[in-house]
């Protein structure tokens, strides 16, 4: 209601253009066929950048994931969105997620390195857990982000849960 | 936390009532419903942000009033600072909601504000613990190690997560779909069991032999010492090894599959353990009189009570409720005695002062409750 209130008084001009842009969204809008992530052709941008490392997919829950990585700038790989993650709970098993796509880009022999990026909790550790039992028979490296004590954040302020895994995730220096 | 002062606004039948404490026993008495309990239930509330009688905040509030206040100033002896928390309960049109302060500043989140005051509280209703289900005794356990380790908290919830999370995939409860990799992803999920459960029984285990001990010279205190009291944590897989906890849940979990699966639940882990007190080695529950099951749980809460004192020798708070009723004069002044040398701070609630012992060295105060007022007595120019 605040939104359709907000729309009345609000410019004609722009209303229109707003208008033809979410009919563009419905229209132009689809899936890449290669890493699932929304787009507006037939393969994404980053797929089809050819300076990215396409041997290294980094799997992701939604396309914001994404987004968040990308903004970062930090990552030179390609990625594989999964639409959502294991959550029984919910009704959404393997089948509910961009799987089969993601076994489809193993087949060749470009991928060499998986990285699983999903939050940890519960249905992210639990995703990472599965694509770890499904992924490594193919002969593929698997591994998951780092979890811990955020960077620039102080120590003392870190709640329990996250200090336990920063520390049972701790690496040799 | 030492406690010095409650301030009640419209809790309960309390409309605007003040108690001030010192050290020992401060004694609450009045007759049947005149608010003694709420008292309790006041601190309780303040230490834990729930209340031992109803899962519901609405009925804390005293009819027709929209908010309900509760005031405790206290010392922290540790920092050697006194504290003040504050707990506001707004009645509004859906739903009642808590506002949480500590020294001015809002806590938000439960997990935060719980044990800032650190009470036991012991009610006659706590019989439910030796008689009920394994659940209510496990309960007992897991709100035990809450206050202890707050990490236990999310342990716990993790582990319900994931127990249903398995029971919908042995139940293929995916909307009418069969995932293709079941096996898989019940692998998936008995590791993530395997390794938050083993860490659920292992704190469970640690907690039970700290307090047997207490538990039993307590007992012996209480009871006098003709029979001989004992308690130990029952898993499903008998006794193993804190190294080898998690393996051995991962292996029992995948041998139980196809039970499970014919069940449609998962029947081996953590949350199916107990909790066994026996008298004379016989399970408590089923053997022991009204008056042992009582001296029992008072038992294993004051055995709590000891292992609870943090690096400063502060001891939580001891809240008993209508204890006195239920013990015989002779056991009820034994309890007292083993209070003196175990707690610094307690309070009790009693239809009428000669119920309560008082031990020869400890401080007293008496507040007589009556229709939601509160006056405090010197028992000495009011001889009942």
């Amino acid at each position: 209601m605040r939104l359709a209130l907000w729309f009345a008084r609000t410019d004609g001009e722009y209303i229109k253009a707003l208008a033809s842009a979410l009919d563009e969204l419905q229209v132009k809008l689809s899936m890449c066929s290669r890493c699932c992530d929304l787009c507006t052709g037939e393969i994404c941008e980053r797929c089809s950048d050819a300076r990215r490392d396409q041997s290294l997919v980094c799997v992701v829950a939604q396309p914001q994931d994404r987004i968040a990585f990308e903004r970062s700038g930090v990552y030179r790989g390609v990625y594989h969105v999964l639409h959502g993650v294991l959550d029984p709970l919910a009704g959404i098993g393997p089948a509910e997620l961009k799987l089969e796509a993601l076994l489809r880009r193993l087949e060749g022999d470009v991928v060499t390195e998986v990285i699983v990026a999903t939050s940890p909790n519960v249905e992210g550790d639990a995703t990472a857990l599965y694509l770890s039992k499904l992924l490594r028979p193919l002969g593929v490296k698997v591994t998951r982000i780092a979890s811990g004590v955020a960077v620039g954040g102080e120590l003392e302020y870190a709640d329990m849960s996250t200090l336990r895994r920063a520390l049972s995730d701790r690496r040799s220096l | 936390m030492r406690l010095s002062q409650l301030e009640l606004r419209n809790f309960r039948n309390l409309r605007e009532v003040q108690l001030t404490f010192g050290p020992g026993l401060t004694v609450l008495f009045g007759h049947n419903g005149a608010g003694k309990t709420n008292i309790l239930e006041a601190l309780y509330f303040t230490s834990t942000l729930r209340s031992f009688r109803c899962s519901e905040l609405g009925p804390l509030v005293l009819r027709g009033a929209r908010q309900a206040a509760v005031t405790v100033t206290g010392r922290d002896l540790q920092l050697g600072l006194d504290s003040k928390l504050h707990v506001q309960i707004n009645r509004g049109e859906r739903s009642t909601r808590r506002l949480a302060q500590a020294d001015g500043k809002t806590v938000r989140s439960a997990v935060d504000f719980y044990g800032r005051l650190r009470t036991i509280v012991f009610t006659p209703e706590d019989l439910t613990i030796l008689r009920g289900s394994p659940g209510d005794r496990r309960k007992f356990i897991d709100r035990a190690l809450f206050a202890r380790e707050r990490i236990h908290i999310s342990d716990i919830q993790a582990y319900e997560k994931l127990v249903r999370s398995r029971n919908h995939v042995l139940r293929d409860d995916f909307g009418g779909r069969t995932p293709a990799n079941r096996e898989q992803l019940l692998d998936t999920y008995e590791q993530g069991l395997a390794e938050v459960g083993a860490r659920i029984w292992t704190r469970r285990v640690d907690f039970i032999s700290a307090i047997r001990n207490g538990f039993q010279t307590t007992y012996r205190q209480i009871s006098g010492g003709k029979t001989a009291a004992e308690v130990r944590y029952k898993s499903g897989l008998g006794s193993v090894g804190a190294d080898q906890r998690e393996a051995a849940l991962r292996k029992t979990l995948r041998e139980r599959r196809s039970e499970d699966f014919r069940r449609g639940r998962t029947t081996t882990g953590p949350h199916r353990d107990d909790l066994e007190v026996l008298l004379d080695d016989q399970i408590a529950g089923t053997f022991a009189s009204q008056g042992q099951s009582r001296a029992l749980m008072l038992s294993l809460k004051l055995a709590e009570l000891q292992i609870s004192q943090n690096p400063a020798g502060q001891a939580p708070i001891l809240l008993l409720d209508d204890v006195s009723s239920e013990l015989d004069p002779q056991r009820s002044r034994q309890l007292f005695e083993a209070l003196q040398g175990l707690v610094h701070q307690c309070v009790v609630t009693t239809t009428a002062p000669h119920f309560i012992p008082l031990p020869a060295t400890w401080a007293a105060h008496h507040f007589e409750i009556s229709d939601g007022s509160v006056r405090k007595v010197s028992i000495g120019d009011n001889p009942k």
